[in-house]
């Protein structure tokens, strides 16, 4: 059976009612008291007996209604690295009537909403284990609820995916400081020595450069500005050992760590060269690769996320 | 999988101890005493747990304590098979359980097992003061169910009343589901042949000097009779005959053994509607006797016919070959005025029956009372008048309370005490009238009754239980009845009739409040033999009535299990065709008055657009009219935080008191 959905969202599908586990409890009681009825000859118990069981059979109809107009959107999720958890956020928002005690989940993770309010909408947090390095889709967020007396149960499924993807873990040895080399390709990045003058702030600027003395002086956001040598340094899969999925760590870990230093890096694996580069759209093109590169070496070689092949998490 | 969280809080906790201690108090009345304190102890362990949010003690405490528990009612001997003998470890258990209780199946769990409670406490009373106390207690442990799925309201009422709320609708919207069940459903086959209930109130089959007096103050109704004919016996003409006790040991009267219906003996009951002979004095009446567990029965004195499964036993006592267990209907005649000739030399002999030993005292008054009897021409008139000017003389009073009687208890009563009420009398004056040669025996039954305006019938309780005698008359060859205790007090015969203090009292109150009291008394009454009768009509054979009617009769029990299944079905289609009726969405408060505030913004030309948010066109606004920024976006930051914030009422308020505070800018308007 399935409610006629008031606007479903892309993908909802409509709320699915079964009995509870726990409905035997009140089942053994009511025919308990039904065969002592039989026994005793009391029509006024069988009849109390009738009227427990209709009112389970009834609230039933209550938990779907429960949840009838509640739509789930699960939001993009922000990629991780390997072994972190993943927050998915899920908007929840209510469209017929106030819900209560709904259930959240997907796999294994759940959250309570304990009420939701008549046309209101809530974000909430699906805290999922982590998972392994690639691109995942995360599909099948349900919610399900068994008010008002816990004896039949409701659930509503999205179908709809979203995916994560998930970089290598930054694992190994730090970054060789002298792995960098002097000469840089220009003054683009301003990452040398000498002090050369304040331009204003943007997006993405190391908060290292930023003029914070001038900040307590009640000044706007500069971000100091050098001449002279830029470091730059080549991450390169040879100079890593291990089997592939260690490399990809290592070739992280020292991603991260030239990100830090304020480096200029480039990546070079089999089938991949990256020139050297700096910034987040640079930085993101790494992490991106690392995190699709093949994991055997018979796959094919993708250039982009979109034709690889996901992963489905969540309940089959 | 897991169970879903639920909130369990005092409030919760101290709803299902109040179902739970109202089931108790109503099916424990035999509970071992110690069970008591054992009982409220768990609830309020668990209640003070739950209000100091703490979780139940650990599984050994409680299995200790279930061990103790069932040793306890071992040793005490309160444990057998059957489902009364089981019921107080059922009850123990149960506020065992409560103390347990921790998540959404141990709530189920309670509230189902209270559900049977609730049950079983109609299972022998199915009056409509135990109905409406069940269904009170099913509405009590529900709501908590209910309210433990939702969040916790701002104040107690509000915490209480949307779970109520919910349980109430859903049990009026289950009623068809139950109607259709009840009537339709077929009952099992299956017979546990569990032993049958024991009378719990009503008169035992002795008499000795005080008993009657703990029912004095019982207001349940023994029986209810409605009088056929329109023609209604006089108030003093309503003694309702029930036992003949013959034999006695001096103090205790009992009925004879051999009591039973010898044939060519008894009247035979024959068609009472042919009887109309002399209808001056014919009564007949059409009694509902609840449940007592015995197996006599009451009629007016000197019943003539009983029509009905009864039987006119030995001493015209009316009885049933078993035992009453559920509600009994059957009509008995009367011929008022007439005496019951019944008197063979057996019942006689037994009449005449004397204890082996007598007081001295009470052999010497005998003798006094048979000169001046004989004195007065020796009958059984002449004796009465005898015995009330005695009874006058000697300063005899009525009470219900006489206190202990010490040593021989009718010699007490007779010649120190001097108080009492109608089993004192009625036995002494028996014992007398034996021992002057009158054939005597002692009759227990009921006097008076209560008119019930609304239903037109006549409700006699348990507390107008009465004793009386009767002596044989030689001269008429039948039997008088005398009745000591009027005798005594002529000029108070209604109050006695009553034999309680209570209702001496009642009858004597005329004020607003005792007389709408009465008055809503006697439409429960009413609504109570409805509900009885009624209940008590509806059988196997009345549901195959309905089959019959539905055409599904000559399938049985199964074609009944199919109409059922149907119409169950059938019913919860068309419930869910109007509970889940397709509904456009709804706007909330806050949307509603946000939409009214805008629309104030439109005589200004100044139009929200469907894709606009509200910080937008917030913005839109203040670019429009910068001096009402502050009202703008205090409205605005409200209705946000009601929407998208918190869902309770106070967000309303505030968004109520933002716009009050602005109202539409004075600038514009």
């Amino acid at each position: 059976m399935s409610a006629r959905g008031d606007m479903p969202a892309a993908g909802s599908q409509g709320v699915h009612l079964r009995p509870d586990r726990a409905l035997w409890r009140v089942g053994v009681a009511v025919i308990a008291l039904a065969l002592a009825a039989v026994n005793y000859e009391s029509n006024t118990a069988w009849l109390l007996a009738c009227l427990v069981g209709a009112l389970t059979v009834v609230s039933g109809l209550h938990t779907w209604r429960n949840l009838r107009g509640v739509e789930l959107e699960p939001l993009a999720v922000t990629p991780v690295f390997a072994g972190q958890a993943i927050a998915l956020r899920v908007q929840v928002q209510n469209l017929v009537q106030p819900g209560y005690a709904l259930t959240l989940r997907l796999g294994d993770a759940q959250t309570q909403i304990p009420a939701l309010a008549i046309a209101a909408a809530v974000q909430v947090t699906l805290h999922l284990p982590p998972l392994s390095r690639g691109l995942h889709r995360l599909a099948g967020v349900e919610c399900v609820s068994s008010y008002p007396l816990g004896v039949m149960r409701a659930r509503i499924r999205q179908a709809a995916a979203v995916e994560v993807l998930v970089y290598p873990a930054a694992l190994g040895r730090p970054l060789d400081p002298a792995a960098g080399t002097g000469e840089g390709d220009g003054p683009a990045q301003g990452d040398g020595d000498d002090f050369a003058g304040h331009r204003a702030w943007q997006v993405g600027d190391n908060q290292r450069r930023v003029d914070w003395r001038a900040v307590a002086r009640g000044r706007p956001l500069l971000t100091k500005h050098f001449h002279g040598g830029v470091s730059a340094c080549l991450l390169d899969w040879q100079a890593t050992t291990g089997d592939r999925e260690t490399r990809l760590s290592q070739l992280t870990r020292w991603m991260i760590d030239a990100e830090a230093q304020g480096w200029r890096y480039g990546l070079r694996l089999p089938g991949v060269d990256i020139p050297s580069g700096a910034g987040v759209a640079h930085r993101l093109l790494c992490l991106r690769t690392l995190a699709l590169y093949p994991r055997a070496e018979t796959e094919p070689l993708v250039a982009s996320a979109e034709t690889a092949p996901p992963t489905p998490v969540g309940a089959p | 999988m897991k169970t879903a969280a639920i909130r369990i809080d005092a409030t919760i906790i101290g709803l299902l101890i109040l179902g739970l201690g109202l089931g108790t108090v109503l099916l424990g009345l035999n509970l071992p005493l110690w069970l008591w304190p054992v009982m409220a102890g768990l609830g309020w362990w668990r209640w003070h747990l739950a209000r100091h949010r703490r979780p139940p003690p650990p599984p050994r405490i409680r299995i200790a304590i279930g061990l103790g528990l069932t040793a306890g009612l071992v040793l005490t001997g309160n444990i057998g098979l059957g489902l009364e003998a089981a019921i107080p470890l059922f009850i123990g258990f149960l506020w065992l359980k409560l103390l347990e209780l921790d998540n959404a199946n141990d709530l189920l769990m309670t509230a189902g097992l209270g559900s049977f409670l609730a049950g079983a406490d109609v299972l022998l009373d199915q009056s409509l003061d135990q109905v409406a106390l069940a269904l009170m207690i099913v509405v009590i442990l529900w709501t908590a169910v209910v309210m433990a799925h939702r969040p916790l309201g701002p104040t107690r009422w509000r915490n209480l009343r949307p779970s109520l709320a919910v349980v109430l609708r859903m049990g009026a919207q289950a009623l068809p589901l139950t109607a259709i069940l009840f009537v339709l459903l077929p009952r099992p086959a299956v017979r546990l042949n569990l032993p049958q209930g024991q009378a719990r109130s009503g008169l035992s089959d002795h008499l000795t000097p005080g008993m009657v007096a703990n029912l004095a103050k019982d207001q349940t109704v023994a029986f209810r009779v409605v009088f056929p004919d329109g023609e209604y016996p006089r108030p003093a003409d309503l003694y309702w005959r029930g036992l003949v006790l013959t034999e006695t040991d001096g103090q205790g009267w009992y009925r004879p053994r051999n009591r039973y219906v010898t044939p060519g003996y008894s009247p035979p009951p024959r068609a009472l509607d042919s009887q109309r002979t002399s209808p001056d004095i014919l009564v007949r009446q059409d009694i509902t006797l609840l449940p007592h567990g015995q197996n006599w029965l009451y009629g007016i004195d000197p019943p003539a016919a009983i029509q009905g499964d009864g039987l006119i036993g030995r001493g015209n006592e009316l009885i049933r070959p078993e035992a009453v267990t559920t509600p009994f209907a059957y009509r008995v005649a009367t011929y008022l005025g007439r005496e019951a000739a019944d008197a063979g030399n057996a019942t006689l002999a037994q009449a005449q029956q004397l204890p082996d030993t007598i007081h001295p005292r009470i052999a010497e008054l005998a003798t006094t009372w048979q000169r001046a009897t004989v004195a007065r021409g020796g009958g059984v008139d002449a004796q009465a008048a005898v015995a009330a000017a005695w009874f006058q003389q000697q300063g005899f009073t009525y009470t219900l309370e006489p206190g202990r009687m010490e040593g021989d208890p009718v010699a007490d009563f007779l010649f120190e005490q001097r108080r009492g009420f109608c089993s004192h009398y009625a036995t002494a004056y028996a014992l007398l009238a034996r021992l002057q040669g009158f054939p005597a025996r002692v009759i227990v039954g009921f006097r008076g009754g209560e008119w019930n305006e609304p239903g037109g019938f006549l409700v006699v309780r348990n507390a107008h239980a009465h004793a009386w005698c009767e002596l044989y008359d030689r001269t008429t060859a039948s039997w008088r009845r005398i009745d000591p205790t009027s005798a005594l007090i002529e000029d108070r015969i209604e109050r006695i009739a009553r034999d309680g203090g209570a209702a001496e009292n009642a009858s004597d109150d005329t004020s607003w409040f005792s007389q709408s009291q009465r008055s809503l008394r006697q439409w429960w009454d009413w609504a109570d033999a409805g509900w009885q009768g009624w209940m008590y009509r509806f059988d196997a054979g009345f549901q195959f009535d309905v089959a019959r009617k539905l055409g599904a009769g000559e399938h049985g029990r199964w074609g009944l299990l199919g109409l059922s299944i149907i119409a169950a079905t059938l019913t919860l289609l068309a419930l869910a065709l109007i509970l889940l009726r397709r509904r456009t969405p709804r706007l909330d408060a806050a949307t509603r008055l946000y939409q009214r505030w805008c629309r104030q913004w439109r005589r200004q030309g100044l139009i929200r657009a469907a894709s606009e948010t509200p910080r937008t066109f917030a913005h839109r606004l203040v670019t429009a009219h910068p001096d009402a920024s502050p009202v703008i976006m205090r409205v605005t930051t409200a209705y946000e935080q009601v929407r998208y914030g918190r869902i309770d009422g106070e967000g309303l308020a505030l968004l109520r008191a933002a716009m009050r505070s602005s109202g539409p800018p004075a600038a514009i308007r």
